[in-house]
């Protein structure tokens, strides 16, 4: 007999070609979960598994934890906040794991729901000013940090949203100063003035208005970063990438390893095979223990992956030490 | 490494993957399509594959050299050269 299991994602994107359509199926992260099925002496054949596009609107969300009921579906995993946040406002039986990040802690009251478990995740680059300070290493006389925020993901939390919504109600720019009373993660401003740059938040809610904005913004001594939200737009990660390579922006990401590959500078990602290790351990002790949600509760980041785009790197002309280099995990000549 | 050795090797990792295939249906001249091995069986595969040969061997590289091929993609035949070469490099 196998264990009914949901895997419920926000990044599978059948028409969005480029190398982010496979986010939510072939990635680190379910790597390293069927390794820590193997490691705990089970595997992928005492699951039925199954890869679910969470729908975006709550009628379709609820409509779909209906039907899970009805199937008998004894796990959902949660790949990443977005869906989490969505899926917990409706489900309260399913044992429901999940691995993301929580932005100055917005969302976080969630793993207090009793049916909710999983993995809680740092942002690599802005946790702390060390992995921070790396923008300025690559980026001689670093003078701004422009980060777009997708208002249409759960990650624009209703605070932030508040926030941006007022801003625009006084103000025609795209771009939100991190010194506004406006802006969403004034921890990020504090990193910045450290590191001696302005910081900017971009919210939006289209490609179009992203890719507006974008070219409102000055690409010399810039530094362009992308998060988990923009790649929860469809197409916004490729257009926001084909940007920066057609205008010799510097773009880096947050938990988006393939954009090394893709043309990014650097990527700053979660040691995402290690988030599936750690949540096969919890998946199984749900299933095969019949351990209570609330009983696994929530593990520790376990550590982060920094992958650097040498190539991209000599193109912008930016210098790389070697010591710069070590900093990172993974660098592609 | 021989390339009987390596194919001995893959055909454990395959009926790992898939405990219900007839092990005589695991050949080098087998498809993977046909012994039904889908993304998902594929994954496991890889585990399978990097605790036997090392982390040297990247399935997903396969995948996308054997995405390219169409019908002709995901032979056995193609998947033994690629340990092969994975592991002369």
């Amino acid at each position: 007999m196998s264990y009914r299991v949901r895997v419920l994602s926000s990044y599978i994107y059948a028409g969005d070609e480029g190398p982010f359509s496979a986010m939510g199926r072939r990635n680190r992260w379910f790597h390293g979960f069927v390794a820590g099925l193997i490691h705990q002496g089970s595997s992928l054949n005492e699951l039925a598994l199954d890869f679910v596009q969470l729908p975006r609107e709550a009628a379709a969300v609820a409509a779909f934890h209906r039907e899970c009921l009805d199937q008998g579906v004894q796990l959902a995993i949660c790949a990443g906040t977005d869906s989490i946040v969505r899926w917990a406002r409706v489900c309260r039986e399913i044992p429901s794991l999940y691995f993301g990040a929580h932005p100055e802690n917005n969302g976080l009251e969630l793993i207090r729901q009793p049916n909710v478990a999983g993995v809680r995740l740092n942002l690599p680059l802005i946790w702390s000013y060390r992995n921070f300070s790396l923008l300025g290493e690559l980026i001689p006389r670093l003078e701004a940090v422009y980060i777009p925020i997708n208002l249409r993901s759960e990650f624009a939390f209703p605070n932030v949203r508040a926030g941006y919504e007022e801003f625009r109600r006084r103000h025609t720019d795209f771009w939100i100063p991190g010194t506004s009373g406006w802006s969403g993660h004034r921890s990020v401003q504090f990193l910045a003035e450290r590191l001696g740059c302005r910081y900017y938040e971009g919210p939006f809610s289209s490609v179009d208005e992203l890719l507006a904005g974008l070219r409102a913004a000055p690409v010399e001594r810039s530094a362009f970063v992308g998060f988990n939200d923009t790649v929860l737009m469809e197409h916004a990660a490729n257009r926001f990438r084909e940007w920066c390579t057609g205008s010799g922006a510097a773009l880096f990401w947050v938990n988006n390893w393939p954009i090394v590959a893709a043309g990014g500078v650097a990527d700053f990602s979660s040691h995402f095979e290690a988030v599936g290790k750690l949540l096969a351990a919890q998946a199984l002790g749900i299933l095969r223990d019949g351990r209570p949600a609330a009983e696994i509760g929530f593990a520790e980041d376990p550590g982060e992956r920094l992958s650097l785009n040498l190539r991209r790197c000599a193109e912008l002309s930016l210098a790389v030490s070697d010591g710069l280099r070590a900093r990172f995990h993974t660098v592609q000549a | 490494m021989e390339r009987n050795q390596t194919f001995e090797k893959v055909r454990t990792a395959i009926l790992k993957t898939s405990p219900d295939l007839d092990p005589a249906e695991v050949t080098e001249t087998s498809s993977f399509q046909t012994l039904g091995l889908d993304s998902l069986k594929l994954v496991e595969l890889g585990v399978w594959v990097e605790q036997m040969f090392g982390e040297g061997i990247v399935l997903d590289d396969w995948v996308d050299q054997e995405s390219l091929k169409g019908r002709d993609g995901f032979s056995m035949a193609s998947f033994l050269e690629f340990i092969d070469r994975s592991l002369a490099a």
